[in-house]
């Protein structure tokens, strides 16, 4: 029976893999059938583990000479284990239908081989597995196509992998021609086997011994084979997590495996410890100068690994199985969890830092207390290992116990008496806990070592000397004072960064350079004035990016707008390389699935081509061929437009677009952005020290530029000084760039890292003043990177000075004129016109007048018009009756487009008015919550925040209050110890391994069993402005509020206003789902300041006298709408007075039937099962919580009445406005100048990661690596990402967003919207450049008219004023487009 | 004209779409100026059309003004960036002989 249960444990993923590839399963039914099938595995292991518990020798089973023993069989568990969680997180975070089921067969695989290789069987069965598992694991690397990073990497797995291969195969063949192959399962006489055979004079037992450490540092990433797993960070991060909890710990594997001939061969046991010990040193420096979270993560298994070889070679076997397990557990979970590290930051930074513990004292505890403890806890539970393995617990749990220690003293809430005790105690349990565990493994898997000595020829003194003396090294650099000790330390970073970097791309050639002088300039003021205003003008191609702390929604090519649209993307296209539309098949997709006629085409055509349709038509063959239907037909038939790179800088110029040269020094340029900017543990840059002088230095010694600079370069380097105006002076002036084509040049500098610059752009244009952290500014970004182009330049070319200047040609090649051919051959075709010699030019005419930017625009605009159509004839009806009695309740919700929804269901009753409004409720303030270090603004980036609001809680909460916010503080507490242990050196190995036993159940239970969070109980409080807001200006606020809500009469008695906010877990982009009126946060503490003010007796006197009166039995209420679940919930409700108790608690039920009818309604549109929509906040693994504002596509400005009941399918942002109440036209102003612009950015930042995900969205989440709370990198480095991530805007390869421009409805009389927009260049820019279309009626009966961007108002035709939708059902397909499809499966 | 106990220097007067003044900061500060003061909201009537004031919500995109002062021999740099900057963007940059009393505050 044990060996089936061995069958069972061993195969089963493996089954389930060739099943799904078989059937040809989906990826949803392959993620279950391997999920399910790594489950059965762990519970069969867990079988097996109870079977050798029993067994004396603690072996069982045999399945072609295959069995069970107690090390494997824990090693068993932990490997399907980890297979299922990481299986099971997949199912919900990998969606590309395609490739899906290729990945989970490869997980099922991959958790099948290791199996092979960890159970005690023949050489085949080691080999195969071994064999097997490394190959899984770098197609899982590539197992997306198409993108260069991941080939690369995939590369290096492969060979680095296959020395590792090579080597456990040349120590099977030993072990065969020796007889000796029973050491695979741990036969005591093949040990002596091995030792009576030698090759080439050498005893076998040594060569195989070492061939194993090779094959086992190849496997575990050791120096010098750590590169590849680094490599790894360009797979999703579920592989990451399968990769770093099991597969990596090859080496420990295989000498456990072989502890006995391991022990036997002191050359291997120095060997693998000398290894060993070296790589802890560098993976610790290397871990500490890496600001990514992968990247830091990766550099720390490599240390971990390395110290699982150096329990090894000191004979501490089963410590090691102890570290394989636990560390596997914590990485894996650790891995998972990164998208976390966003919100983590967020939460840190709002708490204060509590007063920290006297030095000495902390220091004082910091020694005593984790000696004592360890001391006591060794001589009560002693551990069984060498004495040399007894060093190394003793040594190593120290270090963590005290690191982590010191970080919770440094970092605890209570006062010192009580922060040492409970210090102490946790310290105690933790090492109690270690020690005991330790124990209990070595006595549990003591069978398994029975033939194997105890100690190594490395013994206690050994270990310690090494430790002593390496921990000397470490303090000594960290601590050598002055100018020497700086670069000491220097020196010593560059020798790791070295290391850790490796070779760079081969194909950069050196030439020699002929002896030319430069001259150097020295700017004068008024020059290096001109060089900073010129990047600000180059600037223009780069939009700011918010850090993700603060997503805002921008225009990607925003700072170009004020050219038009057609010109931007042109620009774009040009300088960012990014798409700017739908590709021709995708737009004439699009026709097939009728989201465009073939009416809007030529419409299209008509508007767009005017000049051209007035021509003559072509005569041939007796048959007459208008020009429309020659534009027509290129559009519908034509070839794509090629994409051609076209050189952005000097050194594109000299060597080719995307050239080697250019990629190495935007990986460089990056390295040195992240750390300066996201400053790590050890930072490549000195206190105080300016980007551009840090490059400066860093230049003239980074390893990978090093190879590739000439020496002539680095002298002209040296000779640079640091302010970034007279680099760029002296860059340009190397590379022949001359005054008039500087601007050019700067442009394409920025538009090469467009991330970085983006975000310098932010910090230097946008960013509150206050923010204090260290920054970059987009003039040091362009110097750093032309001083890197010219230093480069003067090494691949002899001839720099010889270059042509940077001035643009925009020449036509070769290539755009047989594309231009083309496109007339094919519409000659398509129209079956003969190629007479007289046809063929007017039809070149014809079509070189439109260029591909055009034909791409034509059917943007066609899609547009269908969209406005469609939309328009929805809203083409008499006005809906007006309810005269007074409502129970308005409801006043953000002009988000998933409010809409909501909405809908809430006015179903008849008994609920909805008002839309900006969700930041018209008062610009910093909120501060309760708790909160220093307040945040909460109000469209736009404008200024102008008053404070702070949360109070009421007398009888503080207490409460003060509960929570010491629980939150431990909280805080704890994870500054944690990251302690990680930050010290050598303090990570211990936490580690103990921590995962905890973890890795946990992130099980995470997996498997998540559940919806309760809301804790909010304490009792108040947000209400501060005092120094005289009652004056409160009122004028709130006047402003009303009017511009349009709420002046009519007040229900119960007036909720619902800000919106999105609860999602490990989700960087979480502040993307927040509310963009309230610069990427909650709207909750601006609803709950403005509804105090609007009860506030002195601000209804005041408001009274000014004409505006609130009844006295009209209370107003806050709430917070989660767009998550749908569910909203109503806020303060306790200072509400006793008499709306019975509204309040109707509208709440009120308010959960609507959420649950909408929750039901967005189900469809989400993939999975549909029962669980609400909860999806709440799952870990979940890659798509919601849907967000995908999909929006028209901001309409009028009363609820024009809008409702109407099904809008959450595409509309919906602004309450009354023009009848409305005069001035200040309101409508007010609107179009603020909410409206911030729609359109909405909108663009939609439309742009939809057309081109890569360039101008973040790419696929599960590449993300975020750095800090700024943004993210995919995979191991590179640019900062843009944009919204792939997940936003598509699923399973298809678009789910429509990429439209938006279109404003208003219900206002055109010639008011006119002067508005004469008065305003903002909205100027935005409707003549195309960006946004209008339509207006001036009251509900009208017909609509459109606005074309010249100023002329076009009534809708009669004809379409005849389409209503017939049923309700159509309605819902008209707008919101097909969705049925969308929902993949329901289970 | 002359002050007695002041001391000449110059005035610089800058009006820019409010989205420009981060960058006209910029380069009045790198080019030596102590500080600045900034008048958002400002309206007028010129080449391009009138310019509304104060919007009610939009700080960025109605007119500034930014005045600052500066020793006279700065002048030259400070202006040469802002004039450059004008090249491309709307605005106008008047610059003119005014007296202080603390010449160090705004050296």
């Amino acid at each position: 029976m044990q060996s089936g249960i061995i069958v069972v444990a061993v195969l089963a993923p493996l089954i389930a893999a060739a099943a799904t590839v078989g059937m040809r399963a989906t990826g949803l039914v392959a993620g279950r059938i391997v999920t399910s099938a790594c489950g059965i595995a762990t519970l069969a292991s867990l079988g097996l583990v109870g079977f050798v518990a029993v067994d004396d020798d603690g072996r069982t089973g045999d399945v072609l000479g295959i069995g069970v023993d107690r090390v494997s069989a824990l090693l068993l568990v932990a490997a399907a284990g980890t297979g299922a969680v990481v299986a099971g997180f997949s199912r919900r975070n990998v969606d590309d239908e395609a490739r899906t089921t290729r990945y989970f067969a490869l997980v099922g695989l991959v958790v099948s081989a290791s199996a092979l290789v960890v159970l005690p069987g023949g050489p085949i069965a080691l080999g195969l597995g071994w064999l097997a598992s490394g190959w899984a694991l770098a197609s899982l690397i590539g197992w997306q196509p198409g993108w260069a990073t991941a080939e690369r990497a995939q590369q290096r797995i492969r060979s680095t992998l296959a020395i590792g291969d090579a080597a456990l195969v040349a120590a099977l063949v030993v072990l065969w021609l020796a007889d000796a192959t029973g050491a695979t399962t741990g036969e005591a006489a093949a040990t002596d086997a091995l030792a009576n055979w030698s090759i080439l004079g050498i005893e076998s037992t040594h060569v195989v011994a070492l061939l194993l450490v090779v094959a086992g540092a190849s496997r575990s990433a050791l120096v010098p084979f750590h590169r590849w797993l680094l490599g790894t960070l360009a797979a999703p991060t579920p592989v990451s997590a399968l990769v770093h909890a099991g597969l990596v710990s090859g080496a420990g594997l295989l000498l456990i495996r072989f502890s006995a001939p391991f022990v036997a061969s002191d050359v291997a046991v120095v060997a693998a410890f000398a290894l060993g010990t070296i790589t802890i040193l560098v993976a610790a420096g290397a871990s500490a100068m890496r600001s990514d979270v992968k990247g830091s993560l990766a550099w720390s298994t490599v240390g971990q690994m390395a110290f699982m070889v150096v329990q090894c070679a000191v004979g501490a076997f089963s410590s090691a199985v102890f570290h394989i397990i636990g560390h596997g557990m914590y990485k894996a979970t650790l891995f998972l969890e990164s998208g976390d590290t966003v919100s983590a930051g967020i939460r840190t930074s709002r708490r204060p830092r509590p007063t920290p513990i006297g030095p000495i004292l902390r220091a004082a505890v910091t020694l005593i207390v984790p000696t004592a403890l360890l001391a006591a806890g060794m001589w009560w539970i002693t551990p069984e290992v060498s004495d040399a393995g007894t060093v190394l617990i003793a040594v190593f749990a120290w270090l963590s116990t005290a690191a982590a220690l010191h970080g919770w003293l440094g970092r605890s809430p209570f006062a010192p008496a009580f922060a040492i005790a409970s210090g102490a105690a946790a310290a105690a349990t933790g090492v109690i806990a270690y020690l005991a565990g330790l124990r209990l493994l070595e006595r549990f898997v003591s069978p398994s070592f029975v033939d194997t000595p105890v100690d190594t020829v490395i013994g206690p003194i050994v270990v310690g000397i090494t430790i002593g003396l390496l921990g000397a090294t470490v303090v000594a650099l960290a601590a050598w004072p002055g100018r020497a000790g700086v670069a000491v330390r220097a020196a010593a970073q560059n020798r790791i960064d070295a290391i850790a970097t490796g070779g760079v791309s081969a194909s950069i050639r050196k030439q020699p350079s002929n002896r030319v002088d430069v001259a150097t300039t020295t700017p004068d003021a008024a020059r290096s004035a001109q060089i900073r205003a010129d990047v600000a003008r180059a600037g223009r191609i780069i939009a700011p990016l918010w850090p993700l702390s603060s997503f805002v929604a921008v225009n990607p090519v925003g700072g170009l707008e004020a050219d038009g649209f057609d010109r931007a993307a042109n620009d774009a296209r040009r300088w960012l390389r990014g798409r700017t539309h739908l590709s021709l098949a995708q737009y004439r997709a699009d026709l097939r699935d009728g989201l465009i006629n073939e009416d809007n085409l030529i419409e299209a055509i008509h508007l767009r081509f005017m000049e051209l349709c007035s021509g003559d038509p072509l005569l041939a063959n007796g048959r007459v061929v208008h020009p429309e239907e020659i534009i027509l037909t290129d559009l519908l038939h034509g070839p794509e437009a090629p994409v051609e790179l076209v050189p952005r800088t000097a050194l594109e110029r000299l060597t080719r677009p995307a050239s080697d040269e250019v990629a190495l020094i935007d990986d460089v340029l990056s390295k040195w952005l992240t750390s300066y900017v996201s400053p790590p543990t050890w930072p490549f840059a000195l206190p105080g020290e300016s980007f551009t002088s840090m490059a400066l230095r860093r230049a003239r010694v980074d390893a990978s530029l090093a190879r590739v600079l000439h020496p002539r370069a680095r002298t002209w380097l040296r000779s640079l000084d640091d302010d970034p105006t007279r680099v760029i002076d002296a860059a340009f002036a190397l590379t022949q760039v001359g005054d008039e084509a500087r601007v050019a040049e700067m442009r394409g500098h920025l538009a090469s890292i467009a991330g970085w610059s983006g975000l310098a752009k932010w910090r230097t244009e946008w960013a509150q003043p206050d923010d204090t952290r260290q920054t970059v500014s987009p003039v040091e970004i362009v110097a750093v990177r032309a001083m890197l182009e010219s230093g480069v330049a003067m090494t691949v070319s002899a001839d720099f000075h010889n270059w042509r200047s940077g001035l643009d040609d925009d020449t036509t090649t070769l290539d755009e004129a047989r594309h231009l051919a083309e496109r007339v051959t094919s519409a000659m075709e398509h129209l079956g016109l003969p190629d007479v010699p007289a046809l063929r030019p007017e039809i070149t005419r014809l079509l070189e007048a439109i260029p591909d930017g055009e034909r791409a625009t034509a059917w943007l605009a066609a899609s547009e018009a269908n969209l406005d159509q469609r939309l328009l004839s929805l809203l083409d009806r008499p006005e809906a009756v007006r309810n005269v009695e007074r409502p129970e309740a308005q409801l006043v919700f953000c002009i988000d487009v998933r409010s809409e929804g909501l909405r809908r269901h809430l006015e179903a009753g008849g008994r609920h008015e909805t008002i839309g409004f900006a969700g930041f409720f018209g008062v610009p303030m910093r909120v501060r919550l309760a708790g909160w270090e220093r307040p945040e603004a909460r109000c469209p980036v736009l404008v200024a925040p102008g008053v404070d609001a702070t949360e109070t809680p009421d007398p009888d909460a503080v207490a409460d209050l003060a509960r929570q916010l010491r629980r939150s503080a431990t909280n805080g507490g704890v994870q500054v110890a944690h990251g302690e242990t990680k930050h010290v050196i050598g303090a990570s190995f211990v936490a580690a391994e103990t921590l995962g036993w905890l973890l890795g159940p946990l992130a099980a239970a995470r997996t498997f069993l998540s559940r919806p969070r309760r809301r804790s109980r909010r304490p009792a409080s108040t947000v209400l402005f501060d005092d120094g807001v005289l009652v004056e200006q409160r009122v004028f606020f709130a006047e402003s509020v009303l009017n511009t809500m349009g709420l002046t009469q009519g007040f229900a008695p119960l007036v909720a206003l619902c800000g919106h906010t999105s609860s999602t877990t490990n989700n960087a982009h979480a502040t993307a789902l927040e509310c963009g009126a309230c610069a990427g946060a909650s709207g909750e503490g601006n609803a709950r300041a403005v509804a105090s003010l609007l009860n506030s007796p002195d601000v209804r006197f005041g408001l009274k006298e000014r004409g505006i009166e609130i009844p006295d039995d009209t209370w107003f209420i806050a709430g917070l709408h989660d767009t998550v679940s749908d569910y909203v919930e109503l806020l303060d409700t306790v200072h509400a007075p006793s008499s709306h108790e019975q509204r309040i608690e109707d509208l709440r039920r009120r308010l959960a039937d609507a959420a649950g009818a909408q929750v039901a309604d967005r189900a469809l549109a989400l993939p999975g099962p549909t029962g669980t929509a609400h909860a999806r906040g709440a799952d870990w693994a979940q890659v798509r919580p919601e849907w967000g504002l995908a999909r929006n596509a028209a901001f309409i400005i009028g009363p609820r009445a024009m809008t409702q009941g109407l099904d809008l399918g959450g595409r509309a942002f919906l602004h309450s406005y009354d023009s009848e109440n409305d005069p001035s036209g200040k309101v409508l102003e007010t609107i179009m100048t603020a909410p409206l612009v911030v729609g359109h950015w909405i909108s663009s930042q939609y439309y742009f990661s939809t057309v081109d995900p890569e360039v101008f969205g973040a790419g696929d989440k599960l590449l993300h690596n975020p750095v800090g709370t700024l943004g993210v990198l995919s995979g191991d480095g590179g640019d900062i990402r843009v944009g919204l991530p792939l997940q936003s805007t598509h699923v399973a390869g298809r678009r789910h967003h429509q990429p439209v421009r938006l279109v404003a409805i208003i219900e206002a009389e055109p010639a008011r919207i006119e002067q508005i927009i004469d008065a305003n260049p903002i909205l100027q820019t935005l409707t003549s450049g195309s960006w946004i279309r209008i339509a207006a009626r001036s009251r509900a009966g009208e017909p609509w008219s459109t606005r074309t961007p010249h100023g002329t108002w076009i009534t809708t035709p009669e004809a379409l004023r005849e389409q209503r939708p017939a049923t309700k059902q159509t309605e819902r397909r008209d707008l919101a487009g097909v969705v049925g499809h969308l929902n993949m499966e329901n289970s | 004209m002359t002050y007695s106990g002041f001391t000449p220097m110059a005035r610089i007067e800058v009006v820019v779409d409010g989205e420009h003044v981060p960058t006209v900061r910029d380069l009045l500060l790198a080019a030596g100026a102590t500080g600045y003061t900034a008048l958002p909201g400002v309206s007028g009537f010129g080449h391009h059309g009138p310019h509304e004031g104060r919007l009610l919500f939009n700080d960025r995109n109605s007119l500034s003004m930014i005045i600052s002062v500066v020793a006279p021999d700065r002048v030259e740099a400070v202006v040469a960036g802002i004039r450059q900057l004008l090249d491309e963007y709307h605005g106008v940059v008047f610059v003119s002989e005014t007296h202080v009393s603390r010449p160090d505050y705004f050296q």
